[in-house]
């Protein structure tokens, strides 16, 4: 097992190498090689499932986390200032293993969806592997900067996937998603630096998560938690959970900060909207789970309140929004900010069952949200539009559409038997039975299941129910059930959905360790 | 062993419902059904009680729990899909999508026996949801017509909400002890609510009722398993099994809703016309009477008649279901609108017979099952009165009210439906009463004849009461006399007073006008119920427009305008950098091109000149030297 994770990050930056050197016009290698090495990391990651020990108990961070590559990477002698030393440190754990597999699997997704590029097809699928490579990278990295590092490089094929394969108005939509989170990485490069100063490893400073996890502070640094400095009357943890709470809120996304996300979503291509709700989403929750939750638990204890209600904020103005829309993928693109609103209330109350529900909804929304993407994307492929009003009835022409249609509405709703309501029902639970905030909180999250079923159900009425109706003739040649390929994707997506939703366990017999490590270590650092 | 056994129970009708789907024989479905009947018989009689748990989450185990009492429940859901499903088979033998009709009834009765077999209260929200889903896939079953997409959405909307509630209420217990068999001591006031609120919405109490009458555009058959007999009496269930943990102000309420709404559903069945409504209303009532009977602490009496209650009105179903399929093929008028029918016992006799023994039974008429329930619930409401207090009596004094409308109700329905001559002429129909029509009929009619439940027609017990050790502690006997009495007088006034108002040759249209006048409007709709449903929902979407106006202007504007504060300060930023910085540069370089201009100029003239000019320089030149 060993360099396993290497090879799942790094291969697919090989492979867009090698891809550079193969000739423009040979359209079908590009995504051939593609699914290959995605299929690879599949693979690879399946391996990880298999080896992974579920029940290895620790009893500090340095011990927590298996598959563990340490390498050194860069180091600059600063003369007097000291050094800079930054390692190449990989390892997953309980919390980030699933969400690799995740990962694996949803990008393998992408490439059969994006099969039918033909458009500069060289181009998109080198800049597809090297998404793929940065966004394995954020879930496998120990070191700060290596994330970081992945964290920033998502940004620029993200950005051109965008801006050159999107619908009419990409270069708006991907310029203000660049810029968004180019923002908000800022606060967490910020953090970064005031935690390198105040980290230590033995007597150097570090970037180790690690380190920063078990809590190795420097005695009167920035950030250290028997002393913190004040940085204009704020504690300085304080300031630096807010801030890692602001850039990884806009990537998660949190209302008021998610308005980047429905253009986005809107202009992308169908593989790459799946991409984007199933993973980079995703990565910002884990942001907030490893970096914010695990290193600044004192500080999430005192904001826990306040990231409650950003949380049911999310949760009830999202799912309003997506009540209003009349575009099928805006209105599926609203159902994400909503339900990613319960990752953030579970991680508020700060409860082992919240935690676990975060991480699974992590989990179920990503499978949930490319099925849906891609259902979008099935209309919008035959008829070249998404307006509710000018489908209706779709159910008698097109019923194993339609069948694929209701099960990921009803897993996007929460219904039981589906994996939606595993993680909602965890977070619940945990918002109930939090200390940290009141059970109005609780009771007002609990309201967005009926929220979610309003705007699920009336699209449900609207496009699918009802006498057969489509608005052009000249779509009516395409109105062909769901394709091979298609069926190739869904039924996986499917599958998964139904049986996370009956055995939650087999994502939460991985993380159930480490989640009560985790919690076991915030009750330890809490003041 | 017993595990496997419970799960084949568990599963056997939605195999069943696969199998006939995949393999195109619809009967099969049937089967299925049958076999969880078997088992459950079986348990029945082998009279132990069957515990054990699941580990669902790590460290989280849902019990289940087979006692008496859901056992004899999941014998009756079992009797009564197994019966729906052979009346399918006839009623749905035209229809295309029969193999998924088949296929949802399976889901449903294996969702419903999930749900009884469930003791732990998230196990138990798993199901519930499930077999809303169930009602929501049938009720939606026609999706192609009119107002069937908006009814069925309505119906799954309202439980929806009621559901929320639900959670949040269980969410709110103390959640170290959610299996009910466990429960000890007494919950507060707001999760008490909140769980009687989901009761509520399933079982079709106020204000949640109208999902229940829009339910009705569903296939008869579905009607009665799941909107009469067995769904929406899992709202009942919940109550009767919690209950004993509940906070007694809670239970007041319960009480009051439950009088209410059967007083509510008895009059407005009186001004219906389509016989499904009718039946509808009075199955909103009688669900009143359940609720109530759970509200004054007689829960074995509220599953008594929940028992009794899905005999008879599943047979009402069924028989509304023979009877619309005759007017169907025999005109093209309204085949559900009662004016329509009349002097059908001659078309329609066994249909005639079960129907009235199962109208018997409802009105509460002695010798039928529906008096001995319905009498057990309003005695325990008299002693629950006499023991709180006067104002109280409103809960009895409704419920015998409410006696006498349904023997109204029922009359008339019966003598519009089935006496007189018939109302269309040459009334002529393809549809016979095969065996597998009859058949479910007649053991349901059966099935509400006192004798299957004690050898007393006035008893208020029976043996359901002894097998789930429950029995009614009465004090008084005097109570029970005069309410025995009272409910006779009530359900013998009703009937004659129907049947002096529709005897056979009367005005029915006079009658009609009589009950149609304006100021009736009001119960004709239902107290206008899902219109303000309407107006809710229309209020939630303006709210939701509204949100994603702000969303569009106020959030995203307030980008925008960061954004083009941006674009603005950076362009003033440039004009400085242009006029202010560059600007000085730009004057040296402009300075430097005159004066070179005008240097240059000096290359370019004649020889004469140039020569001038080097003179005057060496003049220059020299005197600098030699003065200075």
């Amino acid at each position: 097992m060993q360099n396993t994770l290497t090879y799942i990050f790094l291969l697919p930056i090989l492979i867009a190498f090698v891809m550079l050197f193969v000739p423009a016009e040979r359209r079908s290698v590009f995504r051939r090689l593609s699914l290959a090495t995605v299929s690879i990391q599949l693979l690879l990651s399946i391996l990880l499932l298999i080896n992974f020990d579920k029940s290895l108990v620790t009893d500090s961070w340095s011990g927590a986390f298996q598959f563990v590559e340490k390498a050194d990477w860069i180091f600059m002698s600063l003369g007097s200032i000291g050094s800079i030393r930054i390692d190449y440190f990989l390892g997953v754990d309980g919390i980030s293993l699933p969400l690799v597999a995740l990962s694996t699997f949803v990008l393998l997704i992408g490439v059969v969806s994006s099969w039918n590029i033909q458009e500069k097809a060289k181009g998109y699928f080198i800049l597809y592997l090297v998404l793929s490579s940065s966004i394995i990278g954020c879930f496998i990295a120990l070191d700060f900067f290596l994330f970081y590092l992945c964290f920033e490089f998502m940004l620029l094929p993200m950005f051109f996937l965008i801006g050159i394969w999107g619908g009419e108005r990409r270069s708006y939509a991907s310029i203000k998603f660049f810029l968004y989170t180019l923002f908000g990485s800022l606060f967490i490069l910020v953090v970064m630096i005031g935690l390198y100063l105040s980290v230590v490893d033995g007597d150097a400073n570090t970037f180790s998560l690690v380190q920063m996890l078990d809590g190795n502070y420097t005695s009167g640094s920035v950030l250290d938690p028997e002393s913190p400095q004040l940085i204009f009357g704020y504690s300085a943890r304080a300031l630096a959970f807010i801030f890692l709470i602001i850039g990884f809120g806009i990537k998660l996304p949190a209302v008021p900060v998610h308005t980047w996300l429905p253009d986005a979503h809107v202009e992308a291509p169908t593989p790459i909207s799946v991409v984007l709700a199933g993973l980079l989403l995703k990565v910002g929750a884990y942001g907030l789970l490893r970096i914010a939750y695990g290193i600044f638990p004192d500080a999430a204890m005192e904001y826990a309140t306040l990231v409650a209600i950003i949380g049911v904020l999310s949760i009830l103005y999202g799912g309003l929004n997506a009540l209003a829309q009349r575009d099928l993928k805006r209105m599926v693109a609203y159902s994400s900010v909503s339900h990613m609103g319960f990752v953030l209330v579970g991680l508020a109350s700060l409860t082992a069952i919240g935690f676990s529900g975060a991480l699974f909804h992590m989990i179920s929304h990503g499978l949930i949200s490319p099925a849906l993407f891609l259902i979008a994307g099935v209309i919008y492929d035959r008829t070249g539009n998404r307006t509710m009003e000018n489908f209706s009835g779709l159910a008698s022409k097109m019923p194993v559409y339609t069948f694929f249609t209701a099960i990921f509405f009803f897993a996007g709703l929460g219904l039981p038997g589906l994996s939606g309501f595993v993680g909602e029902l965890m977070v619940l639970m945990g918002a109930f039975g939090s200390s940290e905030f009141s059970l109005w909180i609780g009771i007002l999250a609990t309201l967005g299941i009926a929220v979610s079923a309003a705007y699920f159900l009336w699209t449900i009425q609207r496009m699918f129910y009802g006498k057969y109706f489509v608005r052009e003739a000249s779509w009516e040649v395409n109105m062909v059930d769901i394709t091979i390929r298609e069926k190739l994707m869904l039924i996986p997506l499917t599958i998964l959905v139904i049986l996370l939703g009956i055995f939650p366990r087999l994502i939460l017999d991985y993380s159930n360790e480490s989640i009560n490590f985790f919690l076991q270590q915030v009750s330890n650092l809490m003041p | 062993m017993e595990t496997w056994m419970i799960f084949a129970m568990l599963i056997a009708p939605l195999i069943g419902g696969f199998v006939s789907y995949f393999g195109k024989q619809v009967s099969i479905s049937s089967i299925g059904v049958f076999a969880s009947l078997i088992i459950a018989l079986f348990f029945t009689f082998s009279g132990n009680d069957i515990q054990g748990s699941i580990e669902w989450l790590p460290g989280y185990k849902l019990n289940y729990l087979v006692d008496q009492t859901s056992l004899i429940l999941i014998a009756l859901v079992s009797l009564i899909s197994m019966l729906v499903h052979i009346f399918s088979l006839e009623y749905m033998s035209e229809e295309h999508g029969k193999r998924r009709y088949f296929l949802k009834l399976g889901f449903f009765t294996f969702s419903m026996i999930g749900l009884l077999l469930a003791d732990h209260l998230i196990l138990f929200f798993i199901f519930w949801e499930l077999v809303g889903l169930a009602s929501y896939l049938l009720i939606g079953f026609w999706y192609q017509k009119q107002g069937i997409p908006s009814a069925a959405r309505l119906a799954f909307m309202v439980n929806r909400v009621a559901d929320a509630a639900l959670l949040a209420g269980i969410l709110l217990l103390d959640q170290s002890s959610l299996n009910i068999s466990l429960m000890d001591g007494n919950w507060l006031m707001l999760p008490s609510i909140l769980i009687a609120i989901g009761a509520f919405g399933k079982s079709a109490q106020l204000p949640f009722s109208g999902w229940l009458t829009k339910a009705m555009v569903g296939p008869t058959p579905v009607s009665a398993l799941i909107h009469a007999a067995t769904m929406v009496a899992a709202g009942v269930y919940l109550l009767f099994r919690v209950s004993p943990f509940m906070h007694p102000d809670a239970l007041m309420i319960v009480a009051l809703i439950g009088t209410l709404t059967a007083f509510y559903g008895g009059i407005c069945a009186l001004m219906q016309h389509d016989i499904k409504k009718v039946l509808a209303y009075s199955t909103i009532s009688q669900l009143g009477y359940m609720v109530m009977g759970v509200g004054v602490g007689a829960q074995s009496a509220s599953l008594f008649h929940l028992f009794t209650h899905a005999f008879f009105k599943a047979g009402l179903f069924l028989g509304a279901g023979a009877i619309i399929h005759f007017m169907q093929h025999a005109t093209k008028e309204d085949p559900q609108d009662i004016r329509n029918m009349g002097g059908l016992r001659n078309q329609l006799p066994w249909t005639y017979k079960t129907f009235l023994v199962c109208s018997l039974a409802l009105a509460g008429v002695p010798l039928f099952s529906g008096f001995m329930s319905k009498e057990g619930i309003i005695i325990a409401g008299w002693e629950w009165a006499s023991s709180i207090g006067r104002w109280a009596y409103v809960v009895p004094d409704l419920a015998l009210i409410t006696a006498f409308l349904t023997a109204l109700y029922v009359g008339r329905m019966v003598l519009l439906v089935f006496w007189g001559e018939n109302r269309i002429q040459n009334l002529y129909s393809s549809f016979k009463e095969v065996a597998v029509v009859r058949t479910p009929l007649i053991i349901l009619a059966i099935g509400s004849i006192w004798i299957f439940y004690n050898w007393n027609p006035l008893a208020h017990t029976s043996w359901i009461h002894a097998s789930i050790g429950l029995m009614p502690s009465h004090t008084d006997d005097f109570i029970s006399m005069i309410v025995t009495f009272l409910s006779l007088l009530m359900a013998i006034a009703g009937l004659v007073l129907a049947f002096s108002f529709f005897k056979p040759g009367s005005n029915y249209n006079r009658s009609y006008a009589e009950l149609q006048s304006d100021n009736k409007k009001i119960l004709f709709n239902g107290f206008f119920i899902t219109t303000f449903y309407e107006f809710f929902g229309k209020g939630v979407l303006r709210l939701a427009s509204f949100t994603f106006k702000v969303d569009r202007r106020v959030v995203d504007g307030a980008i925008h305008l960061i954004g083009v504060g941006g674009v603005v300060f950076s362009k003033i930023v440039a004009l400085i950098d242009r006029f202010i910085i560059d600007g000085p540069i730009n004057l040296v370089g402009v300075i430097s091109r005159l004066i070179g201009k005008a240097l240059a100029g000096l290359s370019s003239r004649d020889i004469q000149t140039q020569l001038t000019w080097l003179l005057v320089g060496i003049i220059l030149i020299l005197s600098w030297i030699l003065f200075f």
